[in-house]
């Protein structure tokens, strides 16, 4: 199969996932305990105000008829309103995700900046006190939570020594330097984190292939170690590596709730939780299927980037 | 050959860098397209910025349920009247009133030269008002306010400036009515123009609302036609939602905002060792963290036949369980004072009576629990929304206080979205709340504990209790009756609330703000969703 070939094939496989997420999240969403209008009026509505305001919501219409009727306004670009304000969807993600995506790319560079050296530098010098920097580092950061690690950065560096503002958002456009400092503490949070994940992995791919013949018949061909690790080993670890990366990508999009509420960041995490917590169904809708579609974008690049560099993935 | 093999891998490689520049170009110009412009500050001094303890759900206030919207949206929407710092109700876009004979009416002089903000500035009159009063209390808008209006039977305009409210019984306590929570005046072009006001408010207010990031800020800017000379003392307010209390110290602490709204209680001791910084407190009459205890018998699929908390005996064993020092201290940071009924003892509705101990007596509780129908231990399922620190807190020491006392509570902590459905499916005997009442008893807003119509069952209403004759005084009428009369009645009606033990009062915790020294003029209202901010002043 050319790889044009498995571009289309693969392709066509997300559009199916996509509508597959769309199902799974309309379905969880309902599932959730909980009634927008009693959400919407508080805890001292009374059932028929609460009727009106189901009914303005189209709550009152069967789940399905609801299901196909939010489908077919996505399709026709019709994000819809928040049933909290009354904003409009579109604007709302328009805002906010572009923030997230800002923090999971700076993140995932600097992750992948950090991680990638300190796994070859770790793993080609295995066992001596290299290694067991970069095994403490791996360990340090899969094990640390992430909010509380927020926390002591702000205490330290914007408290202590106040050299980083503790919150906020500034725009790259307006102020980029303002842009910057404020992105500095918790893209350094969620790196750690993701660096030592990066670290992990690669060190023990790194380290199984060091462990095969054809670095074995490398060395025999007298080639030098510096060679059979750079040219040969990281690059035939790091290929599983980039999926493992694509997966963080989406995972920071979505999984950064805790890292935008301690640095009071409005990304998208934010936006899904506070509609979670109010049940503002539209919004969790949409604000979840631009998570699933990052996700399944990202995968497809990554697919089709491992099916380029790696052609037997396409057969 | 071997040549052609290396210019194929040329030509490969370049595609391959080709392809990551593409893409990473790409990534980074969507990634860049999409950073817009969210607004700032211009730090030239004239600049507020307040921290908000949490996000707003609409700007509306006519239909917004959360506090934090009133505390924004009072600024720029007025109402007829409201408190002022010592409680005592002032008239805002009412100038004076005027009662008729029978006290079945009301003549309400509006004030006149009160401009909306642009672009829809005009002069408010009696129309808008009556424009108002329709909006809220159609049951077609939805509002949970709908309720202001039971007593109101008609309004109407009798001239540009005058209103005229008739009611359905004399209404005792008119000023409080008007100055309550959806009694906005918006803006009918706004309205009209706009569909609702749930993400722009326009209003009469000393500032005009000029954007709203949701989760990231909410900016305001003066209103240059504002009926109070000098009012506001700046030019612009950005209100900042911040939840985690380090990252709100510390910004207060750094100069990055002037004001913290919410301060959290327990965090107080670190801002008031900074010079820089002032924390100031007031009694707050409208707050209370308190237990809500459920005494209904009714038979709804979620409730227990035979409940424990129907028994008054178990009710009371629980109130002598509670340890309202504890509360004091560690729910509130000590900024906090006891009391067991619903107003403050030293608020003007306030009542010097405490049949429970103050310190917690578990041997008491056994006591009552042994004169019930029950065994130790006393099961009891507790609900708690777990979105609220303080009221975790609440939940937590309420159950350990309780376990300690014959009483074994099962702990179930949920968002606030899955609390109020248990809540109102009666899934519970016993729960912790918080938040803010009427500063008049007589305003019918006592949750759903006194509802008495047939679709909304109250969870008051245990023959084993003194609900009979509390319902009769909530629903008396008390226009007729001297001050004094009312302070009697509405002072029996707290004792007999108190000995049914069904709404418990853990303490009644102060109101706090904390702001830079250098903003000057403001001084803290006692109900906080009247937050002055209008009056502050940068001094730099």
């Amino acid at each position: 199969m050319s790889w044009t070939q498995y571009a289309i094939k693969r392709t066509l496989s997300s559009v199916f996932v996509l509508f597959g997420a769309s199902v799974v999240i309309f379905s969880i969403v309902r599932l959730i305990p909980g009634d927008p209008a009693q959400v919407l009026l508080g805890d001292t509505a009374r059932e028929q105000q609460l009727e009106v305001v189901r009914r303005e919501l189209g709550l009152h219409r069967p789940v399905w008829e609801q299901y196909f009727i939010w489908l077919s306004d996505v399709l026709t670009l019709d994000l819809g309103r928040s049933y909290m304000n009354n904003q409009l969807i579109t604007e709302l993600l328009a805002i906010r995700y572009p923030r997230s995506l800002q923090l999971a790319v700076l993140t995932m560079i600097l992750a992948t900046a950090i991680g990638v050296p300190l796994a070859i530098w770790g793993a080609s010098n295995r066992n001596t006190s290299k290694d067991y920097v970069a095994l403490f580092f791996s360990q340090f950061g899969v094990s640390i939570p992430s909010f509380f690690l927020g926390v002591v950065l702000i205490l330290l560096f914007a408290n202590l020594i106040p050299i980083f503002p503790p919150s906020g958002y500034h725009s790259f456009f307006d102020h980029p330097l303002a842009n910057f400092v404020h992105l500095v503490l918790p893209v350094v949070t969620l790196t750690v984190i993701n660096a030592a994940i990066i670290t992990r992995y690669l060190r023990s791919e790194m380290l199984e292939n060091l462990n095969s013949e054809y670095v074995q018949t490398a060395r025999a061909y007298g080639h030098s170690e510096r060679r059979i690790v750079l040219k040969y080993v990281a690059k035939n670890a790091l290929i599983p590596t980039i999926t493992v990366i694509g997966i963080q990508f989406g995972g920071i999009i979505g999984g950064v709730v805790i890292i935008e509420e301690v640095f009071s960041y409005p990304g998208i995490g934010l936006l899904l939780l506070d509609s979670i917590l109010r049940r503002d169904y539209p919004v969790i809708q949409m604000s979840l299927l631009a998570i699933a579609a990052t996700f399944i974008v990202v995968n497809l690049i990554v697919d089709l980037v491992y099916g380029y560099l790696d052609p037997r993935i396409r057969h | 050959m071997a040549t052609n093999r290396r210019s194929d891998r040329e030509v490969t490689e370049l595609n391959r860098r080709q392809a990551l520049t593409l893409l990473g170009g790409a990534g980074s110009a969507a990634m860049l397209a999409g950073c817009q412009d969210i607004g700032d500050d211009d730090g030239d001094g004239s600049t507020l910025h307040v921290q908000l303890g949490g996000s707003l759900d609409s700007l509306d206030p006519q239909l917004a349920g959360l506090r934090n919207t009133q505390v924004v949206v009072n600024r720029v929407v007025e109402k007829l009247f409201e408190p002022d710092l010592e409680m005592e109700m002032q008239p805002v876009l009412a100038e004076e009133y005027e009662l008729t004979d029978d006290g079945g009416s009301v003549i309400i002089q509006l004030r006149e030269g009160v401009q909306f903000h642009p672009p829809y500035e005009r002069e408010m009159v009696a129309e808008d008002v009556v424009y108002n009063f329709d909006r809220v209390s159609d049951p077609d808008t939805g509002s949970p306010r709908q309720d202001n209006f039971d007593n109101l039977e008609d309004w109407y305009a009798e001239g540009d400036h005058e209103l005229r409210i008739d009611f359905e019984e004399p209404e005792p306590a008119l000023e409080a009515t008007l100055a309550n929570t959806g009694m906005h005046i918006l803006s009918p072009d706004a309205l009209e123009e706009e569909g609702d006001a749930s993400s722009h408010p326009v209003g009469t207010g000393p500032f005009a609302f000029e954007e709203w990031v949701t989760r990231d800020y909410i900016h305001l800017v003066a209103h240059d036609e504002y009926w109070v000379d000098g009012v506001p003392g700046v030019e612009e307010v950005y209100f900042r939602p911040i939840e985690e209390p380090a990252t709100a110290i510390t910004e207060i602490q750094e100069g990055e905002i002037e004001m913290l709204h919410d301060v959290p209680l327990d965090n107080v001791g670190q801002l008031e060792d900074d010079d820089d910084v002032e924390v100031q407190f007031v009694e707050a009459p409208d707050l209370r963290f308190r237990m809500m205890v459920n005494a209904s018998d009714n038979e709804i699929d979620g409730r227990a036949p035979g409940a424990p908390t129907q028994s008054q005996n178990i009710r009371q064993a629980i109130a002598e369980a509670i340890d309202q020092e504890d509360f004091v201290e560690i729910a509130a940071g000590g900024h906090a004072e006891v009391g067991q009924t619903v107003y403050p003892e030293d608020n003007v509705w306030g009542v010097d009576y405490q049949p429970f101990s103050v310190n917690a007596d578990p041997d008491r509780a056994r006591e009552l629990i042994e004169e019930s129908e029950f065994d130790e231990p006393v099961e009891l399922t507790m609900i708690s929304a777990s979105d609220e620190d303080d009221l975790r807190t609440l939940g937590q020491l309420a159950q350990d206080q309780l376990n300690d006392a014959g009483f074994e509570v099962d702990l179930e902590e949920m968002e606030i979205a899955s609390w109020v459905e248990r809540l109102n499916a009666f899934e519970w005997d016993i729960t912790p709340n918080h938040g803010s009442h009427s500063p008049d008893p007589a305003l019918k807003r006592f949750e759903r504990m006194f509802w008495t119509d047939e679709e909304n069952v109250p969870y008051y209403d245990s023959p084993d209790s003194n609900a009979d004759r509390v319902f009769e005084i909530f629903e008396e009428d008390s226009t007729d009756l001297s001050q004094e009369e009312r302070y009697e009645l509405y002072a029996e009606f707290q004792r007999l609330l108190c000995d049914d033990a069904v709404y418990l009062i853990c303490c009644h915790p102060q109101n706090a703000h904390a702001l830079r020294t250098y903003v000057e003029d403001f001084e803290i209202h006692p109900m906080d969703m009247y937050f002055p901010v209008h009056n502050a002043r940068l001094e730099h």
